[in-house]
């Protein structure tokens, strides 16, 4: 599976492309919300968006919005953030986000994430 | 008629002790600035703000609030929400004081919303909300001796809820449109069902693994959020109060750290899984009838229901 890392720090992309990669994905790598989109354009087969709350340029609300406004993606979205309120949980749900990781976290919670959104059910 | 007017009435206590219950029950009403302080609804900045923008213009703090914005308003409704929820009602003051004992008050509290009931129907009170599935509230306060159900009715108006609710008689339940039904059906299908239960085995092995449980907990109070929406959709007043239950349980424990949420989960995981059932069996009901109504008829089902619902209550009081 190929993944859309969206993250404006290279050192978390390296540490989620690791755990990744060491399960047979495959990650790509987005500085913000702005580049993302050219990203997913560029990379029609990435089948999860995993998305930082925090960037400059466009953050993750901000990217969230404008996919509520031009739909240019339906891949499932989790949030990663350091952020733990429930009403940020509830803000991100409102915005169309699938799924909510909360920094920092283990490959073992990631994976369980992924299966918790995309099924293997 | 308002509850505390009734006991006098009845002659169960003397207008003495009803004004020493109320002036108990108004101090257990905790600060609001307290409340979104404990509660991390706010940063630390923008309450000292308040507070000192409240004292230099000599307002209360609602309106401080209200008028200089430094919170959201969401905040204020939050922080009023729990102030409400953490107030204690009068019936609980009167038992504290000694003044009337569990069960008198749980037979007169029966009594009294079944004369309130009749007065508001005779009346058509103009009050907007269905509260809840049929004969529900009344029930719940039977199997539990649940004294604080009457909240709404016996709080003193600073703290009453604005949406104060209505009993209602088992005709309230109305069907829902196809429409509703089809994208409530397709929000809580088989995969969400699934979802839910491999979410609770994944906390399970977490538990026993002393992994990170908090990320998980996040999930599942996702996933609490957007049920509740789906349930408020369709009507379905016993998943929404169950959910309702859950999700004020759920934010609590947002303080928690992972080792107490071990603690948590283990003891409380069996009620999550038979929520969830509880929860696809109504689904499936709705489905099928296009409202819940079937199982409040069923009065082997309706016990079991409100057993297990009370059992969630008693979980968000402690």
């Amino acid at each position: 599976m190929k993944v859309l890392v969206v993250d404006d720090s290279k050192a978390i992309f390296m540490m989620v492309s690791q755990m990744l990669t060491e399960a047979n994905h495959t990650a790509v790598w987005a500085e913000d919300g702005s580049k993302a989109i050219e990203v997913i354009a560029e990379n029609p087969d990435v089948e999860l968006i995993l998305l930082d709350w925090n960037m400059p340029v466009m953050n993750g609300p901000e990217f969230l919005q404008k996919n509520l406004d031009d739909s240019f993606t339906s891949v499932p979205i989790m949030m990663m953030t350091t952020e733990n309120k429930p009403a940020y949980i509830k803000e991100a749900l409102s915005l169309g986000a699938t799924e909510y990781i909360m920094k920092p976290f283990t490959s073992d919670i990631l994976f369980n994430k992924i299966d918790l959104v995309c099924g293997g059910f | 008629m308002f509850f505390g007017s009734y006991l006098l009435k009845e002659k169960l206590i003397t207008e003495d002790q009803l004004l020493r219950a109320v002036s108990a029950q108004h101090e257990s009403i905790p600060s609001l600035i307290k409340v979104i302080q404990d509660n991390n609804l706010a940063v630390a900045k923008d309450i000292v703000s308040v507070i000192v923008s409240s004292y230099e213009k000599r307002k209360d703090i609602v309106n401080t609030i209200r008028e200089e914005k430094e919170f959201d308003v969401s905040v204020l409704e939050k922080a009023q929400s729990i102030q409400n929820e953490k107030t204690k009602t009068l019936g609980e003051c009167l038992v504290e004081l000694g003044f009337l004992d569990l069960n008198t008050l749980n037979k007169h509290l029966t009594d009294y919303l079944s004369i309130k009931s009749e007065f508001t129907e005779d009346n058509n009170v103009n009050e907007v909300e269905v509260s809840s599935p049929p004969e529900i509230e009344e029930n719940i306060q039977i199997v539990s001796g649940d004294i604080t159900q009457d909240k709404n009715n016996d709080k003193p108006e600073a703290v009453q809820s604005p949406d104060s609710k209505k009993d209602v008689q088992l005709d309230d339940i109305s069907e829902k449109n196809e429409q509703d039904i089809k994208r409530y059906t397709n929000t809580f299908n088989d995969q969400l069902l699934k979802r839910l239960n491999k979410l609770c085995d994944f906390i399970v092995e977490s538990c026993q693994s002393g992994g990170d449980i908090a990320n998980l907990f996040s999930s599942l109070y996702r996933d609490v959020s957007v049920l509740k929406s789906s349930s408020t959709l369709v009507g379905s007043k016993s998943s929404e109060k169950l959910l309702e239950h859950w999700e004020f349980i759920l934010e609590d424990m947002f303080n928690m750290n992972n080792e107490q949420l071990k603690e948590w989960f283990e003891s409380y995981i069996g009620l999550l899984r038979g929520s969830i059932n509880y929860l696809w069996e109504i689904r499936e009901t709705i489905s099928e009838n296009k409202s819940e109504k079937a199982l409040w008829l069923n009065e082997q089902w309706k016990e079991r229901f409100l057993d297990h619902y009370n059992k969630i209550g008693a979980l968000r009081k402690s």
